[in-house]
């Protein structure tokens, strides 16, 4: 079942969907396969740890338990320093307002997971939005809106690129750039101190004893 | 990770650092406590795979199979696990040819024996920043970039030679084409990060600089920004 977004483009509200294209559909999908001599193909199973069972793949299931080792029907996600994350609601729950603009600058701090084209059930919908993207686009600016299917913890970015008369949207999430410097040997403290400590300390002799 | 790099007539062995660190997440009880993560057993394996391999049935089998919970199973405590190879009757196999297959958007397959992924930015041959520089919106609309790398020094000569890149990358508003090359036919092939991992044919080299700070980070792809 096709989900539709909700989109405003200053008083201008419209639906949309997404809908995927990823490397698999673009050059295929790779998998591998194990086959006897006979040609016989082998499947792969899991051995648990005192070897007393196999376990297919996904026939296990992980879940958080307090100390005593009781099952816990409310769990708080925290980071590491125990701030509590908060829940990023779905983007299908209410109407996204289409009016935060990065620079071309800003997508490459973008690690991008997954590429969609925009699509609405007529094209006329999408051509006020296309406009806009591809001015923005001679500009060096995107439009973005907060991407999440479900109520998320993690914040990912939905990034409009407007490419001939589609628009396609690509989710990633942000990372603010790191700059690296180099580490400076201050000399002139070293010296100083070294000057303080020949005033005070005595000098070595070479003789042995 | 380290990365062996080389512009113009300069060498080095580099820094390689994501971009993009995974935040950790835990969970805590409603007072505040720590809590534990635990892996258990969801199913009785003795009936799930059989009718797995019924597979067009697989519903009405279900159903039909009138499967029980297995309380000697179910929800039994694994710690670690370890991957083998059986034949159709759960027996260990050791003897047996991996076989790549390729499954592509028209329907059609194709296969061929493994090829294991060898990792190449650590060989003798360098990865090369080339000459040729494209415009960022260029390179934008042509692809799509999985992963994103810092590349670092180690210290103050290699900390002059990528300042010094970062620098003119960033003047010139362009990024750099970075090729690796296959040791044997010293063609170019995709970057490969590690052993067995993916590859990506194309990569690209961005430079900024900030006082006397510099950020180069280089950019991973595996996919044309193309709609099928």
């Amino acid at each position: 079942m096709v989900r539709y977004l909700k989109l405003k483009l200053e008083d201008f509200e419209f639906k949309a969907s997404l809908a995927s294209f990823s490397r698999d559909s673009s050059y295929g999908k790779q998998s591998y396969e194990r086959r006897g001599e006979d040609g016989t193909v082998y499947r792969t199973v899991y051995l648990i740890e005192d070897g007393s069972l196999f376990i297919l793949p996904n026939s296990t299931s992980s879940d958080v338990f307090d100390e005593k080792g009781r099952y816990l029907k409310k769990k708080i996600p925290v980071d590491e320093e125990g701030k509590e994350f908060t829940v990023i609601p779905s983007m299908y729950k209410s109407t996204i307002e289409l009016k935060n603009i990065i620079s071309l600058q800003e997508y490459f701090n973008y690690s991008i997971e997954r590429s969609y084209v925009l699509k609405s059930e007529s094209s006329e919908e999408l051509t006020l939005l296309s406009l806009e993207c591809q001015i923005l686009f001679e500009n060096d600016q995107l439009l973005k809106f907060p991407y999440a299917y479900y109520d998320s913890l993690e914040h990912r970015d939905a990034i409009l690129i407007p490419i001939e008369d589609k628009i396609v949207v690509v989710v990633g999430r942000y990372t603010e750039p790191e700059f690296f410097e180099v580490t400076e040997i201050d000399y002139t403290g070293e010296e100083e101190e070294e000057e303080e400590e020949e005033e005070e300390e005595e000098e070595i002799d070479f003789e042995v004893w | 990770m380290k990365i062996h790099l080389a512009y113009e007539n300069i060498d080095a062995d580099l820094w390689l650092t994501p971009v993009y660190r995974k935040k950790k997440r835990t969970y805590q009880t409603k007072t505040g406590e720590k809590t534990i993560y635990r892996r258990f057993l969801k199913f009785d394996i003795d009936k799930r795979p059989k009718l797995l391999l019924q597979d067009p049935k697989f519903f009405e089998n279900v159903r039909d199979a009138d499967v029980d919970v297995d309380v000697e199973l179910t929800g039994r405590l694994i710690k670690k696990t370890r991957k083998i190879t059986v034949n159709e009757d759960y027996i260990p196999v050791y003897n047996f040819m991996m076989y790549d297959i390729l499954e592509l958007p028209d329907g059609s397959k194709k296969e061929r024996v493994h090829q294991h992924t060898q990792g190449n930015i650590m060989d003798k041959i360098p990865v090369r920043i080339s000459q040729d520089l494209y415009d960022p919106k260029e390179v934008m609309l042509s692809y799509v970039f999985r992963r994103n790398l810092y590349i670092k020094h180690n210290n103050g000569l290699t900390f002059k030679f990528l300042y010094d890149l970062a620098k003119k990358l960033s003047d010139l508003q362009k990024f750099a084409r970075v090729d690796t090359y296959d040791p044997k036919t010293k063609k170019r092939a995709p970057l490969a990060l590690y052993d067995g991992g993916r590859k990506f044919p194309r990569a690209f080299l961005e430079g900024k600089v900030k006082e006397k700070s510099y950020c180069l980070v280089l950019h991973l792809s595996d996919q044309e920004l193309k709609i099928p």
